[in-house]
């Protein structure tokens, strides 16, 4: 099948400044976050990168949604190169994190409007859009209310309402569910299948098992920076539960994890 | 100009007028703030200067001589003849009431003493007292007007000659040499500074607020160049600035008059002056915007970046300051490429009538390619990771 989203041999490094080469113990001047990374999701599939903390997960996103550049290596976007074409990228995924901040002072049915004229929407696609979106999520009840205002719940929806406000075929979610409550977090979830349902490609980053194991047709563990397992849920689990094959990798390449 | 730069412009506006509340603040209220603070400074200092009228001291006098009455008559101090003088703890209380503001006493024979003294018999000279509480502004100044007359009386005694004392008006200054004497010590440098402390929480609330508040990440998401958020940034931020420098020069020239308590008349300069004037402050206001978002550029935090705009900070009102000292603008052309000085040179210029033109197109030039060269850093910053992305 064909991949619409293919990483090629991705790598990223950070400089590390005084700071923080004394609070990470290290003489070394840079911290590698991404080695040789590649894989690839498939058009129309959801595909979990599962990973702890600092494991380079949110990186690799970020190369993906072309906001960083990779030091080596290449992705494509339906077709498009994270390095030779980052506004081509731009123009096809929706990009979401659990830390996506919208500004407070202005109401959903602003921002809206806002981020489709930067995606280029015309004013009357973008209101039927706006009118679906808005219903689906029930953000009409509170369209105009600021932002500040709001709900962490009602925050949650109308970042996702406006992060496919240009109706992208591609969406690249960092960390979706992270610090939501339940019934929030099954807003995500259940919108991720939603989208999933409509064809559209899904990368997803998360530490969270249930999550991978409830939306994901496929899911790649990454651990320091380097892709340790990809694949299947039932070729990456076995027989085991997703947490305890997760834990095998990680003392099989990093140690005791306790 | 392109769609996206204006979309991040208007955004850019229509967050700062969110709150219609601070957005007033931060544009009329450096106006209105000086207007109202000199208005009162004028009053004060004319009160303390000339007195109101409502404060007429009466001076209680023992053994009071003709000559000294008739002086005190034609220079409005009212004198009371009293027969002796009280302790000194009554004369504290009468000063508190207000009933004396001070106790002066003559020895007896005053005008004959003085008539028959010879200063150069070496003779102890004929002693006048004057009883005073220096802690009572009033009883002050009541004992400052009656030296000056016994002051005044004693030359009159050795008149020899008289300075200026003919109907001629001896100051041939004009009012637009006054005018320019009080603007030039003032204007420049506390425009620069209201023009960039008005301008330093907006600029870095826009870049590093944003930055901080992790929204900037969710705008480099969407395809539009990052040049273009910088330029869309800038234009909002240029725009707030000059609202903010037009209300600061309108409440600085309409509160003046006030200061100088009529003093000053600012209609002495004309439309050339002021059109000239607003050129500067134009170009200066662009550059300042530009300055500080830079600077807040290269912050995290708005915190982040009010620290590093404060140096800067202190740096504009040295700049401001060197404007009160030296005699006139400088007339090498050279000063008038060094960005900010530049501007105080030319307002100097203004103001005393004494500019030239090359001077001003010079500095406004300078100005606006000084901000074309910051624009093209800030859109380098925009672009790069470390500066954009850094936590």
């Amino acid at each position: 099948m064909e991949p619409a989203i293919r990483a090629q041999g991705l790598r990223k490094t950070y400089p590390l400044s005084a700071k923080q080469r004394k609070l990470e113990r290290t003489d070394q001047r840079y911290k590698t976050a991404v080695e040789n990374l590649s894989f690839e999701v498939v058009k129309g599939e959801i595909y979990g990168l599962l990973g702890p903390n600092g494991a380079g997960k949110t990186t690799t996103l970020r190369m993906l949604a072309a906001l960083i550049k990779p030091d080596s290596g290449d992705a494509w976007i339906n077709g498009a190169s994270i390095v030779s074409d980052p506004m081509g990228v731009r123009m096809t995924i929706g990009f979401l994190t659990s830390e996506l901040k919208l500004e407070e002072v202005f109401s959903a049915d602003y921002l809206f409007d806002f981020f489709s004229e930067l995606h280029h929407i015309e004013p009357a696609k973008r209101d039927a859009r706006k009118k679906s979106l808005f219903a689906r999520f029930g953000i009409e009840a509170f369209a105009q209310t600021k932002v500040a205002d709001l709900s962490t719940g009602m925050k949650q929806k109308v970042s996702l309402a406006v992060s496919v406000a240009h109706d992208p075929s591609v969406i690249i979610f960092d960390e979706p569910t992270n610090g939501l409550d339940v019934l929030t977090a099954k807003t995500v979830t259940d919108f991720l299948l939603e989208l999933k349902g409509e064809g559209k490609t899904i990368l997803l980053s998360t530490h969270i098992f249930s999550l991978v194991e409830k939306v994901c047709d496929r899911a790649g563990v990454i651990i320091g920076g380097r892709m340790v397992a990809n694949g299947t849920l039932d070729e990456l689990t076995g027989d085991r539960s997703l947490e305890d094959a997760f834990f095998d990798m990680y003392r099989m390449t990093v140690g005791d994890a306790s | 100009m392109k769609s996206s730069v204006l979309t991040i412009a208007k955004k850019e506006l229509a967050r700062f007028f969110s709150n219609k509340a601070s957005a007033l603040i931060a544009i009329v209220l450096p106006g209105l703030l000086i207007f109202g603070m000199w208005s009162i400074m004028g009053n004060a200092m004319s009160g303390m200067i000339s007195g109101d009228g409502t404060d007429q001291s009466t001076i209680a006098v023992v053994g009071l001589p003709a000559s000294v009455e008739q002086m005190a008559d034609a220079s409005g101090i009212d004198l009371v003849e009293s027969a002796s003088i009280p302790s000194a703890e009554e004369m504290r209380e009468q000063i508190d009431k207000g009933d004396v503001s001070a106790f002066v006493v003559f020895p007896n024979g005053f005008d004959e003493a003085v008539a028959s003294y010879d200063t150069a018999s070496g003779a102890v000279a004929p002693q006048v007292e004057v009883y005073y509480n220096s802690a009572d502004s009033s009883s002050s100044k009541a004992y400052a007007s009656f030296v000056a007359l016994l002051d005044a009386y004693e030359s009159s005694l050795s008149n020899k000659f008289d300075v200026n004392a003919g109907e001629a008006t001896y100051d041939v200054a004009e009012d637009k040499d006054l005018a320019a004497t009080i603007i030039v010590s003032i204007v420049p440098m506390l425009l620069l500074i209201l023009l960039f402390s008005g301008c330093m929480s907006v600029a870095s609330e826009a870049v590093a607020g944003e930055k901080e508040r992790g929204t900037m990440a969710t705008m480099l998401a969407t395809p539009i160049k990052r040049s273009d958020i910088a330029l869309g940034k800038i234009l909002a931020l240029a725009l707030i600035g000059l609202a903010i420098a037009a209300s600061s020069a309108i409440g600085i020239f309409a509160s003046l008059p006030n200061l100088t308590q009529g003093e000053l008349d600012i209609n002495v300069y004309g439309a050339p002056e002021y059109l000239l004037l607003a050129l500067v402050i134009f170009s200066t206001t662009l550059l300042i915007v530009m300055l500080i978002t830079v600077v807040s550029a290269l912050a995290k935090t708005t915190k982040e970046a009010q620290l590093y705009l404060t140096p800067l900070m202190i740096v504009v009102m040295v700049i401001g300051l060197l404007g009160m000292f030296g005699d006139g603008a400088k007339p090498e052309l050279g000063y008038y490429f060094i960005p900010l000085y530049n501007s105080v040179q030319c307002m100097i210029g203004i103001f005393t009538f004494d500019f030239q033109p090359a001077a001003v197109v010079a500095c406004v030039a300078s100005n606006l390619v000084y901000t074309g060269i910051g624009i093209y850093v800030l859109q380098k910053m925009f672009k790069s990771e470390r500066l954009m992305f850094a936590r």
